[in-house]
C-alpha cells in the first residue's frame, strides 16, 4: 500500500479496455495476396495428377536403369527437378518453337522404340511402357488445361517439363539399349 | 441490417464459397477481415506477421470450408482458425522481435493521461509492450471475452496458466499506465 494510489482518480482498467476498438483495419488491402493464394491452391491441386506423372516417369526409368541398365556405374543422366521447385515465370522464348523443337526430338526418339523396346526384359519393358502412358496421359489433359488458359506460365511450365520427362525417358532407352547392342557386338 | 439478417447473408454467402465461389469468399473476408485483423494485431503486436496471419487464417478458411458444420457462427469458427494461424506462426517462425520485458519496463515511454481517460493509445502500446504469453491470454479473455477455460484451449495451454498470465498482465497494464487495475474477471 502506498500513500498515494497512482490510479486515484482515474478510469479503471476495464473502463480503458472498454473503449478499445473491436476492429482494425489493415493499412493495406489483403484481399489480392488472399486471392492469388486461393487461385494458386486450385491450381496445385488439379495439377497433381500431372505432377505425379512426371514424377512417376522419373522414378521408374531410374528404378529400371538400377535394376535392368547395361551398367550399374554408368552416369544417370536422368535428372530433372521437380516442377513446384522451378520459380513460376513467363516463359523466356517461344513456346511454338520449343513445341516444334520437342516434337522433332520425340519423333527421332521414337522412331526405333518398339525394337529397342524388344530388347529389354519385359519387367524393364513393361515399366518404360506404363511410365510413357502415364505421361501421355498427363499431357493430354495438360495440353486441353492450356487450351483454356494457353498463356498460364505454370501450366507451360508443367508441359516442358513433361516433354522434358518423356524424352529423358525415350533416350534413356535409346542409350541403353545402344550400350546393350555394343555389348553384343563385341562378343 | 439486423443480426438475423447478417446471418443470413452470412449463410447464403458461405453455401457459395463452398461451391468454390470466390467473389461470395470476398465478401466475408470484407465482413470479418478488421476484427480478424485487430485480434491478431494485438496478440502478435506486429503489423506484418498480422497480415501474415490474416491472410493466412482466410485462405485457411477457405479451404477448410467443408468442416465448418454450422454450430456456431462462421465469424466465431473463423476466429479460431485464425488464433490456431497466429500460434502457428508463433512456434513456426520463432518471431519473437517482441522480446520478454520485465516486470518494469525502463524504456517503457507510457505515462498516465489524466486528460485521456480512455488512454486508448496507450492501452494499445501497452499491450504490444506485453509478454507474449501474458498478451495474448489478456487479449483473447479481455478483448474478445473468452473464458480462462476457452483461451487456454486456444492457446493449448492450462486454464491456470491463462489465469496466472492474465493477472500479470493486468498488473503490469495498470502499472505502466497507472490506472487502477479494477475488478479482474476470473
Amino acid at each position: 500500500m502506498t500513500d498515494h494510489d497512482p490510479g486515484e482518480g482515474r478510469p479503471s482498467l476495464d473502463e480503458a479496455i472498454a473503449g478499445l476498438p473491436r476492429e482494425l483495419a489493415p493499412e493495406r488491402d489483403l484481399w489480392p495476396a488472399i486471392a492469388a493464394d486461393l487461385q494458386a491452391g486450385r491450381r496445385r491441386a488439379w495439377l497433381q495428377p500431372f505432377a505425379a506423372a512426371a514424377a512417376i516417369g522419373c522414378v521408374a526409368v531410374l528404378g529400371w536403369h538400377l535394376l535392368d541398365g547395361p551398367s550399374q556405374d554408368e552416369p544417370i543422366e536422368l535428372v530433372e527437378q521437380p516442377w513446384q521447385e522451378r520459380p513460376v515465370q513467363a516463359l523466356p522464348y517461344d513456346f511454338i518453337a520449343v513445341e516444334a523443337e520437342y516434337g522433332a526430338a520425340r519423333e527421332q526418339l521414337v522412331a526405333d522404340l518398339d525394337a529397342r523396346l524388344e530388347q529389354l526384359s519385359p519387367e524393364s519393358r513393361a515399366a518404360i511402357e506404363r511410365s510413357l502412358e502415364t505421361i501421355a496421359g498427363a499431357l493430354v489433359d495438360l495440353r486441353a488445361a492450356l487450351a483454356d488458359e494457353p498463356l498460364d506460365p505454370v501450366l507451360r511450365r508443367l508441359l516442358l517439363n513433361l516433354h522434358g520427362q518423356e524424352l529423358a525417358v525415350l533416350a534413356q532407352v535409346e542409350r541403353s539399349t545402344r550400350v546393350v547392342q555394343d555389348r553384343r557386338m563385341e562378343l | 441490417m439486423t443480426d438475423t439478417e447478417t446471418a443470413l447473408l452470412e449463410q447464403d454467402h458461405l453455401a457459395r464459397a463452398r461451391n468454390g465461389d470466390q467473389a461470395a469468399f470476398a465478401w466475408l473476408y470484407r465482413q470479418n477481415v478488421n476484427r480478424i485483423y485487430a485480434l491478431c494485431l494485438r496478440m502478435t503486436a506486429d503489423q506484418s506477421v498480422a497480415e501474415e496471419c490474416t491472410q493466412r487464417a482466410f485462405v485457411q478458411a477457405f479451404r477448410r470450408l467443408a468442416d465448418f458444420r454450422g454450430d456456431s457462427r462462421w465469424s466465431t469458427w473463423l476466429h479460431r482458425v485464425a488464433v490456431n494461424e497466429v500460434m502457428g506462426s508463433h512456434r513456426d517462425t520463432g518471431r519473437r522481435r517482441l522480446r520478454e520485458v520485465p516486470l518494469v519496463d525502463p524504456d517503457l515511454e507510457l505515462s498516465p493521461n489524466a486528460e485521456n481517460p480512455g488512454a486508448t493509445l496507450d492501452l494499445e502500446r501497452a499491450i504490444a509492450r506485453l509478454p507474449d504469453r501474458a498478451r495474448q491470454v489478456f487479449v483473447l479473455i479481455a478483448i474478445h471475452g473468452h473464458s480462462h477455460e476457452e483461451a487456454g484451449e486456444l492457446l493449448g495451454v492450462a486454464a491456470g496458466t491463462c489465469k496466472a498470465q492474465y493477472h500479470r498482465a493486468r498488473g503490469l497494464l495498470a502499472q505502466w499506465l497507472g490506472v487502477n487495475e479494477g475488478a479482474e474477471h476470473d
